[in-house]
Order: C-alpha cells, then structure tokens, then sequence
C-alpha cells in the first residue's frame, strides 16, 4: 500500500517538475538570448557559455516608445481594470445573491462578449472610433478594454460571491446592516482571495491584449505588446537579440505590478478589518 | 421582552405551500421550541419572525407591532445560525460587537457589553482570535454572545447545536437553559431533537409538514401525544405499538391484543365497541416482571439485549412483533427466554387505528 502510493507521489512530483521545465526553460532561453550578440544565438549548436554583451537591453531601454507604450500600457489597462471591478463586481454579487429569471441569460451574455474573435469586432470598432474622432486615443482603448475586463470580471467573481456562507450575509442582515453594507463589509472582505485573482486575470489579459490594441492605436496610444512588435519590423534581419531583451523588460512590469497589487490589496483588507479592538 | 403572535402564517415556495395556516402565541419569556422531523418548515417559520424569508400570508406580530413588511433590524431580534455563520475575517470582539457599531454605540459601552457577555459565557479569553482558531463549542458561544449583546426582544435559535458532539451539546443545552433564567428573554428554538426540546422548552409546538401537531409542555407532550406522529417522535428509546381490538365489558373496555387483555376506566377513553386501535406503550413504563401471564400484562421470548448502564433495554417478541422494556440493570434475563410484564393501565396511550389520533378524554 505505502510503497505504491510512494511511486504515485513520485510520478505525479516528476510530472508537476517536468511541467514546470516546459514553462521555466523558454524563458530561461530568452533570458540569456537577451545577452547574447546575434551571432551567438543563431549558431547551429545552442550556447550555454558565451560573450554577454548589454547592447540588446541598452536599445530597449533607450527608446522612448518603449517609455511611451510602458505608460499607455499602466494607464489604459489600470483603468479599464479599475472601473471592470467597480463595475463588475456589484454586478456579480448581484448575480450571485439575488438571482431572477434573467441570471442565467446576463451571466451567458456577459460570457458571449467574449466568444467573438477580437478581429471580428476590432474593425467595426475601429470604424466607431474613427467617425467619434476618438481614434488611437487611450479613452477609446479603455472603453473597449472595459468590454473585457468587465465580462471576465463579472464570470469570474459570481462563484467567488457564491461561496461566502449565505447564513454569514443573513446574520448581517439580523445583526441591522443593510444589502450594500453587508456587500462592502461581508461579501467583499470575505470573498477577496478569489476576487483579486479575477482582477489579477483580466490586468494579465488586458496587459497582453495585442490584436485590438494594433487595430485602434498607430502611435499616441499604443501600448507595450504593440511597441514590442514593432521590433520585428526593422527591415529583414531580424534582430533576435533585441526581440529577447524586450521580452525580458516588457515582462518585468506586470509582474512588479501584480505583486503590488496583491500585497497592497492585502494590506487594505487587514488594515481596515483585522484587530482594531479599541475600535 | 415581547410575546411573538402568528395569524393564520402561510408559506409557499414556488408551488410548494411549506407552512399551512399557522398560529400561535408566544407569551413575553417563554421558552418555545418548535420541534419536527427535517423538512417540516419549523426552520422557515424561525426565518420568518427574523425577516430573512418574506410571509406568503397572514401576520406575525412582535410586541403587537406587525413585523410583516418590517426589515430584520428593525425587529429587534437575534438569531445563532446551526453553523455557527460567525464573520470570518473578523476576530471574535469585532463579530460580538459588529451589531452595535451599526447603531453607533459608542467604544467605551461596546467595551463595556462585550466584557460582561463574553465574561457570562466564558470566552473572555479569546477576543482577539479568529473564529477558524476556535472550536465548534466555543465558536457557537461566540454565536450566542453576538445574539444577546444586542439585548433583543425576541432570540431565534436555529438547531443550534446540531453541529456539536453529544457530550458539548449536553453541556450547551445546559448553558443555554440558564441563560434564559437569567435574561429571561422570549426564545424560539427549532431543533429536530426532541431530547433538547423536553429539557429546554417552556412549551413544544411539534410541527409535521408544515401543520402543527401539538402544542404543549414537555410532560404533556411525552405523557400524552396527541397522535401517533407526536409519540414516536417523543422518547427514546421508542414508544411501542400494539394493535388491539375494543369491546365492551360493563363499565369497563376490554383491549383484545391477542392472547392479552387489559381492562381499563371508561371514563378516561372516547372508545366504541368493536374499534380497531393502537396500544402506545413507552418502554420506560414496561418493568414490572410478572410471574404469570394475567390480565394487564405482556409476555414475550428474549430476543435482544443492551445494556445501557443503569438500564438495560429488553427486546422481546411477541406476535413477530420486537417489543422494547427499559429494565433495571440487576434484572437477570438472557436471551431466549420467556418474560412476563405487568402493565400499568394508567400509561397506556390509546390511538384510533384508521386517524391516529389519541382516545384521550380531555
């Protein structure tokens, strides 16, 4: 009995290592194509050992649309996440608590915005856009984002809503508080673990949003992915070197961002919750 | 402090009418346990008086005051849910005094109440934890103090100690008794144990799918059920049933149960000649060993014993009928063998065959 459970613990731990290899080495990979010259990096026999050299980073960082899309990027989707959340979650709980006929077909619409490929609906929005004037604007990005945002947002939480104990809303609702207070100080507080990830999922989804982006922005808005494309496009030699560097640099900010996010979330929650005993 | 009326209650879900025709006053401190096996509708009914589930029809009143269209806070009620339903990401002094910040009581007297409530019910201790660092027992206390900070009209209880072991929920029930001699606040209780209903209730309303059964105190309940449903429901180890027949003898009946007769009062019966009936025999009142087989007594072969202690329960056959006895420890009995009891006439609870109810004249 032990001995077998012994192997499955140990083929389920290689397979678990084995999948993390399949993701961790790609990057590792662009992690020191980013330092390599280009002769280094396009040898027959890949290199573990070489030259580093700066120069890949140095172009990066220098450009200033690279700087240009990092604001655009920060700005279109802290937006779009923001107002996906203060939008979609009271119309989660909604969904969640005080279900009608309607529930299921709102909950199915607000999946169905996401069915359609983003390039069916990306020239009849560029269209709309450019007859507004609105056109490679970052207003016009963040409205079209917040179709996302909240969509992903909203199918996201109502399980979350879901799982708070109703008896724990109910005795709120005896203890004298009032539907909208209990969602602020019960079902938020309480349901928050899995909220932060439907907001962390639809900033990652929105942060790496490119077809859209391509289609509504040609310089002013244009946000990191689009940037980063462009690096491609430098006549025919295509520059490996700097491609990974960027992906390198245009990976560092979500990253910093979500931990903040988090950590800040967290600290809001406590802060505001947990042992203020002298009230 | 208030007396709690319900006026013809209805309650339907969808098509389904869980509540029938309710009504009921509660007096100012009495102690009701609204007692049914699950699914009998005695937790919607608690719902309804907390206003957390809307009246289909008819009225409640707290206080004289109609609650109908009133929101649960303004109805000055509390309520301990079965699990407990504590704020989790609150620490207990923050969830006992979360009623009160609401109706801006301010820090020094929430202070104050806190410490005299937790101090009453022994969690002084463990203010600053968080309920998952509780046990069950000490979680449903923490329960019971959020409820009663609040010095509400009416404490709505709902099952509960259903969650707890045998041994705390006996330790509980008792708190919770004296609690109530304490504050002496108007209580409703639903449980579906009627062991917690017999020692906690000023009086039981046993409720059967939506109707009400009976509406007594614990001893008439337990001494005279008022059908069949109400006396297998109440006391363990079961009541027994047996089928007999009436027949007239003089100023007496006759019970025919095949080769037993008893003979009992016609004063205290509404029987007729010839009716078909149940014997309720509570086997707590079975003890009395006979040497022969009389009239009024039992007779039966051993088929099972168990001892419980400073009891033991005796199953034995008779007509392929198993008949409990709850017997005296000492009694020296095995298995097998015959036994005789002597009944005593004035326990039997007699019940018509074809409506179940009790033949009692009231």
């Amino acid at each position: 009995m032990s001995r077998s459970f012994k192997i499955e613990n140990f083929v389920s731990q290689f397979i678990l290592f084995l999948t993390a290899l399949m993701v961790l080495i790609p990057l590792f990979w662009t992690f020191l194509n980013g330092f390599k010259y280009k002769v280094d990096i396009i040898s027959v026999i890949p290199k573990i050992f070489f030259t580093p050299t700066l120069d890949n980073f140095i172009y990066v960082i220098t450009k200033q649309a690279v700087y240009t899309g990092l604001l655009n990027s920060i700005i279109v989707t802290g937006i779009s996440v923001l107002l996906g959340g203060l939008l979609g979650l009271p119309t989660a709980y909604a969904l969640a608590r005080y279900p009608n006929k309607w529930t299921n077909d709102i909950q199915f619409f607000v999946l169905s915005l996401r069915f359609l490929p983003p390039v069916a609906v990306a020239i009849p929005i560029m269209i709309i856009w450019l007859k507004l004037g609105l056109y490679d604007t970052r207003l016009s990005l963040i409205i079209t984002y917040l179709l996302l945002s909240l969509s992903s947002t909203v199918w996201l939480s109502v399980p979350a809503f879901k799982q708070v104990p109703i008896e724990v809303e109910e005795a709120a609702l005896v203890d004298g508080y009032n539907p909208y207070e209990i969602f602020l100080k019960i079902a938020l507080p309480v349901a928050y673990p899995s909220l932060i990830g439907a907001l962390a999922f639809s900033f990652v989804l929105i942060w790496n949003e490119f077809m859209i982006a391509l289609m509504l922005t040609t310089t002013d808005a244009q946000t990191l992915p689009v940037v980063a494309s462009g690096f491609t496009q430098m006549g025919r030699n295509v520059p490996w070197g700097i491609l990974n560097a960027s992906v390198i640099v245009l990976s560092i900010p979500p990253l910093l961002f979500l931990g903040l996010l988090s950590t800040f979330l967290d600290k809001i929650i406590k802060k505001s919750l947990g042992g203020k005993i002298s009230g | 402090m208030a007396n709690i009326t319900f006026s013809n209650v209805k309650k339907s879900f969808t098509n389904i009418e869980v509540i029938k025709n309710f009504n009921l006053e509660v007096n100012d401190k009495e102690f009701i346990v609204l007692l049914g096996p699950s699914g009998c509708g005695k937790s919607t009914l608690l719902r309804m008086i907390a206003g957390l589930e809307q009246i289909s029809e008819g009225k409640i009143f707290i206080d004289d005051i109609l609650v109908n269209d009133l929101l649960p806070r303004e109805r000055n009620v509390a309520m301990v849910f079965q699990n407990y339903a504590l704020y989790p990401h609150m620490n207990v002094f923050d969830n006992i005094s979360f009623g009160l910040k609401r109706i801006k009581v301010n820090s020094s007297e929430i202070k104050k109440r806190v410490d005299e409530v937790t101090t009453l019910l022994g969690i002084e201790d463990y203010l600053l934890r968080n309920p998952k660092e509780l046990s069950g027992g000490q979680q449903q206390r923490v329960a019971i103090a959020r409820a009663i900070i609040k010095t509400p009209k009416v404490f709505l209880f709902d099952e509960p100690l259903s969650n707890l072991d045998a041994k705390l929920r006996n330790h509980l029930r008792t708190e919770i008794s004296q609690l109530h001699e304490k504050l002496k606040t108007t209580s409703i209780y639903v449980t579906h144990d009627q062991l917690e209903a017999m020692s906690l209730a000023d009086r039981i309303v046993v409720i059967k799918d939506g109707y009400i059964k009976q509406i007594g105190n614990p001893k008439e309940i337990y001494l005279q059920p008022s059908d069949m449903f109400v006396a297998s429901f109440i006391g363990t180890p079961a009541i027994n049933f047996l089928q007999a027949t009436v027949s007239d003898s003089g100023n007496q009946w006759k019970i025919n149960s095949s080769n037993n007769n008893f003979y009992i009062d016609k004063k205290n019966y509404n029987l007729s000649h010839g009716l078909n009936i149940n014997l309720g025999l509570r086997p707590s009142n079975i003890n009395t060993v006979c040497d022969n087989v009389d009239i009024n007594s039992l007779e039966g072969i051993v088929r099972h014993i168990e001892f419980f202690g400073q009891e033991q329960l005796i199953s034995f056959e008779k007509n392929n009928n198993l008949i409990n006895a709850l017997v005296p420890f000492n009694l020296k009995i095995s298995k097998g063998e015959n036994i005789c009891f002597k009944i005593d006439i004035n326990s039997l609870n007699i019940f018509d065959t074809k409506t179940e109810k009790n033949l009692y004249k009231k």
